[in-house]
């Protein structure tokens, strides 16, 4: 498997704790006023997943690999918190 | 989250805030051409497309041709020969000497691979050699003002690195100061305050972008101050100031000194080992003492499938014997070699092809943007203090301003093309002329928001007018150019599309929004996008 294709399967991998991680921001749940559905301590460990295969590229020594994994998942990320951004306002849940 | 104190949290607001002020719109344009310059490789080949796709520029075929312009220029060129292919895919090749002035002569040599067959030879001193070619002189003048910022000399590179230095100290200051960055990752405010919804864009953008902003003012920095102050300070303290001398030193293979003569080893040939031996497409050739018993071949190969870091080997000359795989820096494996090695795929994201391009395009893009917003949250929030509107207005004719000139040096490129001119000739007066035309719109225009919404409406109509006028000048359309495999040719042609049809809504949104807030007591501009 290339590199490519690993880190488009681990980024995919860590791209669904990263939306778990979102939707239970306890920042975004305040200022959308809902309840917190995920604990301090679930968070830690859903991080702990998301991080997962980042840690096993690294050991494993495949760093082109680790480096597209990053890159993907940052801008996952930042794509994740407009995209969020842009269904609350359209839901009207923002304050 | 991080404690500081409050005269901490202030002082780190004051550096923050007034790097910005100083050299923020310069490390724009650093950080927006270098985002472009990404692709300097698949703009090159749009904008001088070969006669057809070629998959490397060292093809079979190459050593004939040099051999026979070895066999005829004047022998001294023969001591040294670069080998290297240019942004559009052609391929270059430098017959040259050292002077004792320690000035470079030679005959440089452009080679079209797809026949393979000679374009163009071309005799004189290395710098106007290097620096006046029409083939590539849109792509050149891109990574000129992304490294040097246009600037003669070593006054260039010393002023980008400063600007790494300073955006490595923006990066940091910014991570203490919002020290809510990581309770914050999804944190965007879109309804009620328009300021608090920019800060909120700008802090989301510098967040997520960290770590790669870090890496690329720190490489950025790297390759600034080591071309300018690095190795002549090497050469100045270990070889008496002879720069030559420490190259050969560092980089070549070290064979017994033989002035005798003897054939150089089929260049082909050569070629094919290596790609047998790595798997890899060869990227670079230096040749030195070409026809003597000691000359050498150091080739540079690309980055093979899974690895971050290059292969470079090292053959004689004469007989064609694989020497070993060089390491990158030195003639022994080092740890300080691989680590500066290692800053080249860190700063261009080249190892990964298209993938790992679009990652690092992204993020560049992201930087450009934090550093745009960060401005112009600045000056917003200090509209009603006098001397800040001058700024503000500055800041709208960098930020837009920019990309309208680069637009416009696309479109003046493929004009000169057009007109049977030297493009090389009209970049420069051209990027002047636009600069000038664009700040003295952005100073007389009538209303600060309407500023963007001209530039906006003008970079529309140049990103479409680049491809037509693309078109005109290569008289290669689209479908042709995928029968040839030149679909690069498309796609480049594509992003500009799409470019001006997004530029085009976004100036019709800032319009609207222009027309709303002239209707309220309160304006206010943020730049939320490009």
């Amino acid at each position: 498997m290339t590199p490519t294709l690993v880190a488009l399967w681990t980024t995919g991998f860590s791209l669904v704790g990263l939306v778990l991680l979102a939707l239970s921001d306890p920042k975004r749940a305040r200022l959308r006023r809902r309840p917190q559905w995920l604990g301090r301590g679930a968070r830690r460990k859903v991080l702990a997943l998301v991080c997962l295969p980042g840690m096993i590229l690294l050991a494993k020594g495949f760093y082109a690999a680790v480096l597209l994994w990053v890159g993907a998942l940052l801008l996952c990320g930042w794509g994740l918190a407009w995209l969020l951004a842009w269904r609350d306002a359209a839901l009207g849940n923002h304050p | 989250m991080l404690k500081v104190t409050a005269p901490i949290t202030r002082a780190l607001l004051a550096l923050h805030g007034w790097l910005a002020v100083c050299l923020g719109l310069l490390l724009y344009v650093v950080i927006l051409t270098g985002t472009l310059a990404v692709f300097e490789r698949e703009i090159g080949a749009w904008a001088n497309p070969l006669p057809r796709h070629a998959p490397s520029s060292f093809v079979a075929g190459t050593d004939p041709l040099l051999r026979e312009l070895a066999g005829r220029i004047d022998p001294d060129y023969r001591d040294e020969v670069a080998l290297f292919p240019a942004a559009d895919g052609r391929l270059r090749a430098f017959f040259h000497t050292h002077g004792d002035d320690g000035e470079e002569r030679g005959m440089l040599a452009l080679i079209d691979p797809t026949g393979p067959r000679m374009v163009s030879e071309r005799e004189g001193a290395a710098e106007a050699l290097l620096t006046e070619r029409d083939n590539t002189a849109l792509t050149d003048f891109l990574v000129d003002l992304h490294v040097r910022l246009l600037m003669p000399g070593q006054w260039g590179l010393l002023l980008t690195g400063v600007l790494g230095f300073a955006m490595l100290a923006a990066v940091i200051s910014g991570f203490v100061l919002h020290r809510h960055l990581l309770a914050e990752l999804f944190t965007l405010r879109r309804r009620g305050d328009a300021l608090l919804t920019a800060r909120d864009k700008h802090v989301l953008a510098g967040a997520w972008n960290l770590p790669f902003a870090f890496v690329l003012a720190f490489t950025g920095a790297f390759f600034s101050f080591g071309g300018a102050i690095g190795l002549p300070a090497i050469a100045y303290v270990a070889f008496g100031g002879d720069v030559e001398a420490m190259s050969n030193e560092v980089l070549s293979p070290s064979l017994p000194p033989n002035p005798g003569p003897a054939p150089l080893v089929n260049l082909d040939a050569l070629l094919d080992d290596a790609r047998a031996r790595s798997g890899a497409e060869p990227t670079g050739m230096l040749i030195q003492h070409w026809g003597r018993v000691d000359a050498s071949i150091q080739l540079s190969l690309s980055t093979p499938e899974g690895r971050l870091l290059p292969s470079h080997f090292a053959y004689a000359g004469a007989t064609g014997e694989f020497l070993g795989e060089s390491p990158p820096l030195g003639t022994v494996p080092s740890l300080g070699g691989e680590l500066a090695s290692l800053m080249s795929p860190l700063h261009f994201g080249n190892f990964a092809g298209l993938y790992s391009k679009v990652i690092w395009l992204a993020f560049g893009f992201a930087g450009a943007y934090v550093s745009l917003t960060g401005l112009s949250l600045w000056t917003a929030r200090r509209r009603h203090e006098s001397g800040w509107v001058v700024l503000e207005r500055a800041t709208l004719w960098v930020g837009y301003g920019l990309p309208v000139t680069l637009a416009g040096l696309c479109a003046a490129y493929f004009a000169a093309r057009l007109l049977g001119q030297p493009a090389v000739d009209w970049l420069l007066p051209v990027f002047g002329g636009m600069a000038l035309l664009t700040g003295t719109y952005s100073v007389r225009c009538a209303s600060v928001d309407r500023v963007k919404v001209g530039l906006l409406a003008a970079l529309s109509v140049l990103l479409l007018a680049a491809p037509v006028l693309r078109f005109l000048a290569t008289n290669l359309g689209w479908l042709e150019a995928l029968g040839r495999g030149q679909a690069i040719v498309v796609g480049v042609d594509g992003v500009f599309l799409v470019g001006a049809v997004l530029c085009f809504a976004n100036a019709r949104r800032a319009r609207r929004s222009s027309h709303r807030q002239e209707s309220t007591a309160e304006p206010l501009v943020v730049v939320e996008g490009l």
